[in-house]
């Protein structure tokens, strides 16, 4: 897996993950970790990609399902899922994903601008599209996975 | 100011006060570390297990269909000795599901909130007492109406504190009364 090769500045390294028959990408230097799934506590009142809640080591994590919140079709998750941990912001979220793939170095002129389409998926979270062995893969931005401070009903 | 030492003594902790004439004064208010810990009682709704601060109940009891008389729609009340106190679903309340139907097949538990407001929350069941640390919600993601905090119970799992208060008055109030939730809606989805 991945290139051990120096990475120099224009590089950036990369984790790749599947959600559904897509393959996205995230900076790696925001995973603190990747954990299996446990069962989450669902939480009341939450947006209906909040999975609900784990416990990480004494710590309360909020788990989002990145197919939900992408607007792809999901599926009760099994063991085989995984939690990506991410440091946004403050705060710390898991990312519920089919699988991880890969760790890619990129330069950044190897990644090409996402397609203006009207896609809401694509304006909210894909910042750009990574053609790796024949296989794209889309580098998502997690600013918005969690909404701002939505104002309690 | 006399609120704030009877609300600082009521956590265990307490208040002193220093003056200096014409410099001002400086107010030094002490709250115990085991606020972190908190006695509630284990119960269950909907099946997701919630932490009732024991310190908000009253008594339990077994409500008797003969004594719950509906007040309107979706708002019962419970004969308590002469007097009449609402009764809450908290898995409806928390918008986990629709408003039980029969409330004999539910445990009810009297609680006093603040400025003693009284009112009966019905759960599937008790599961007992414990003490619990508190864990923030907001640390990592936000405040949940309805939800005081959250803990990790003996087998690694959160379980949610209810806020009473809130749970309470959302009843009284009826723009805060809870719409089945996204929640919910995503549980229908995936089925």
């Amino acid at each position: 897996m991945g290139k051990s090769e120096k990475v120099e500045d224009d590089h950036k390294e990369l984790i790749a993950f599947r959600v559904g028959r897509q393959e996205f990408c995230i900076d790696v230097m925001i995973v603190r970790e990747i954990r299996g799934w446990t069962m989450a506590t669902a939480l009341p009142r939450s947006p209906h990609y909040v999975r609900g809640v784990i416990n990480l080591r004494g710590a309360v994590l909020p788990i989002v399902d990145l197919a939900v919140r992408l607007g792809l079709p999901s599926a009760e998750p099994t063991a085989r899922n995984v939690i990506i941990v991410v440091q946004s912001g403050g705060q710390q979220i898991g990312l519920l994903v089919d699988a991880v793939s890969d760790i890619l170095t990129a330069k950044d002129d190897q990644v090409q601008p996402s397609p203006d389409v009207s896609s809401e998926l694509v304006r909210c979270f894909v910042r750009g599209l990574l053609p790796v062995d024949g296989r794209m893969i889309s580098l998502i931005s997690l600013d918005q996975v969690l909404p701002a401070e939505l104002e309690a009903a | 100011m006399d609120v704030v030492r009877q609300s600082v003594a009521a956590l265990g902790g307490r208040i002193t006060i220093a003056s200096k004439p014409g410099k001002g004064s400086v107010f030094t208010l002490s709250l115990p570390l085991t606020l972190a810990v908190l006695d509630g009682m284990v119960v269950s709704a909907a099946g997701h297990i919630l932490i009732i601060p024991l310190g908000a109940i009253v008594e339990t009891l077994k409500p008797k269909a003969a004594e719950v008389f509906p007040l309107d729609d979706d708002m019962n009340v419970l004969r308590l000795r002469g007097g009449y106190v609402p009764m809450i679903d908290v898995a409806a309340a928390l918008g986990y599901r629709a408003p039980l139907i029969d409330p004999e097949q539910s445990v009810a538990l009297l609680v006093e909130g603040e400025g003693g407001v009284r009112a009966v929350l019905l759960v599937e069941a008790i599961h007992g007492q414990r003490q619990v640390v508190i864990k923030s919600l907001e640390a990592n993601y936000r405040a949940v109406p309805g939800i005081a905090a959250a803990t990790v119970m003996g087998d690694g799992r959160v379980a949610l504190i209810l806020d009473v208060d809130t749970v309470v008055k959302a009843t009284r109030n009826d723009t805060a009364r809870a719409e089945p939730s996204r929640a919910d809606a995503s549980l229908m989805e995936v089925s």
